[in-house]
């Protein structure tokens, strides 16, 4: 910096000097200062944001995974006799675990109802016979006449059904669903007492209904093993032109099958 | 400093004493006021100068307990004012990105005190130097202001800034270049014109 600079930047420290603010300048500023900062603020406590934060993830965890859930409300209730017999609850004393589940299945065909699914309809069939298993009763439990209606009822009347079972838990158990034959068999493991139910429902007037049977048969004969029924039925299915994703997945059936 | 001046400042981050019993004890009038004297000399005479400084004053009340004396008090406080200006000058540059104020809300022109003190050709350089001062990297305009204007040490420079002194004496150095290249082009600052 040049001597004319240093006298310039002098000039302009004067000029910054005789800009300070002057005592009643601060004065008054300290007031405003002082007034906003007494002013309170609303500030969202800590106790609501956990509140929300709990609401959220458990109601992802319903979303996501319900039989989490449930399985951890099973954990969490009391035991049955208070101790006497150390038997976790089951049928109408595990209500609230059922009623969590199937309200989480619940909200999970209403979602699948309002919007449309890219599962197919090999696996819309699974869920059938799942839902359908859920939706019966436990022993002891009872379900509401809406649940033990036509198998081919639509899904989004599934959730009254479902959210209408655990309330009526003194009343003696009925017939399930052909579909939660299904459901049970396929829980229990046993085949055959699926594939009779399957078979039952391929009788259906229905032709929907058959057409799912028909590929549900034929998903479970070619996972036994047992490929050439389970092609015959698949091939079947084209032939008829069951159409959609049901027709799709038994040409994917058909793709295993020797020509 | 006045060690009281610290101690009815720190009752007022007591976290058992409502901040309102606190302020309106009256004891933390100092420090608002010198917050104020050093955010105006940071951030000039500008609009929303009351809200840097009710923010550096909720900083300062919160960083207060941990004043360990280290540094001055003055120092201390400056050095929250100096980071309050820097987050919301890069606050207002995201905001700019976004939106854009009307032409109506945009300042004229700076909100000096109006004086009859104050001799107006003093004031016109203000106005200019500080338009000077605007064309400055931030950074840099605040260690010059803090070191010609204020007349701050180097070292509390660098405390205040969080920087290293070299870095300090280095940022001077290219503020005076600058700021000199500009004052050169007024001729109100010219040194052959009488005061």
């Amino acid at each position: 910096m040049t001597a004319a600079d240093l006298a310039r930047l002098e000039r302009a420290v004067r000029a910054y000097k005789a800009t300070q603010p002057r005592d009643a300048e601060v004065n008054a500023a300290v007031r405003r200062a002082r007034l906003s900062l007494t002013r309170p603020k609303r500030r969202r406590s800590w106790f609501s944001k956990g509140l929300v934060l709990v609401v959220l993830a458990i109601g992802s965890l319903a979303y996501a995974k319900p039989q989490a859930l449930g399985e951890l409300l099973e954990r969490v209730s009391p035991r049955d006799g208070a101790g006497k017999s150390g038997r976790l609850l089951t049928g109408a004393a595990s209500a609230p675990a059922a009623a969590a589940l199937q309200t989480a299945k619940a909200l999970r065909a209403r979602s699948k109802a309002s919007t449309p699914s890219k599962l197919d309809d090999g696996a819309a069939t699974a869920d059938d016979a799942l839902e359908a298993s859920a939706a019966a009763p436990p022993p002891g439990a009872a379900v509401s006449p809406e649940a033990s209606a036509s198998p081919a009822q639509p899904r989004a009347a599934e959730p009254t059904a479902v959210l209408a079972a655990p309330t009526k838990t003194e009343a003696k158990p009925r017939a399930t669903t052909d579909w939660g034959r299904v459901g049970q068999a396929l829980a229990r493991g046993d085949n055959g007492e699926a594939l009779s139910a399957l078979s039952q429902l391929a009788e259906s007037d229905d032709p929907r209904t058959r057409d799912k049977a028909d590929l549900g048969r034929a998903q479970l004969l070619m996972a036994h093993g047992e490929p050439e029924e389970a092609c015959a039925l698949a091939r079947s299915l084209t032939h008829r032109r069951a159409g959609g994703r049901i027709e799709r997945q038994a040409e994917l059936l058909l793709k295993s099958c020797k020509r | 400093m006045d060690q009281s001046f610290v101690n009815s400042a720190l009752e007022l981050t007591a976290p058992s004493q409502p901040r309102e019993d606190a302020l309106a004890r009256g004891g933390s009038d100092e420090l608002l006021a010198l917050l104020y004297r050093q955010m105006r000399a940071l951030a000039g005479p500008r609009q929303d100068l009351d809200d840097l400084v009710q923010a550096a004053a909720e900083r300062a009340l919160k960083a207060l307990a941990r004043f360990e004396g280290r540094s001055s008090l003055s120092t201390f406080t400056y050095g929250i004012v100096y980071r309050t200006l820097l987050d919301q000058q890069r606050w207002y540059r995201r905001f700019q990105r976004r939106f854009s104020l009307d032409a109506r809300e945009e300042p004229d022109e700076l909100a000096f005190p109006r004086s009859s003190e104050t001799d107006l050709r003093e004031l016109q350089r203000a106005r200019r130097l500080y338009a000077a001062l605007d064309e400055l990297p931030k950074e840099k305009r605040a260690t010059l202001i803090l070191h010609d204007l204020e007349g701050l040490d180097v070292a509390d420079v660098a405390t205040i800034s969080g920087a290293n002194e070299r870095t300090v004496r280095s940022r001077l150095r290219d503020a005076h270049k600058k700021l000199a290249e500009i004052l050169r082009q007024d001729p109100l600052f010219d040194p052959e014109v009488p005061v």
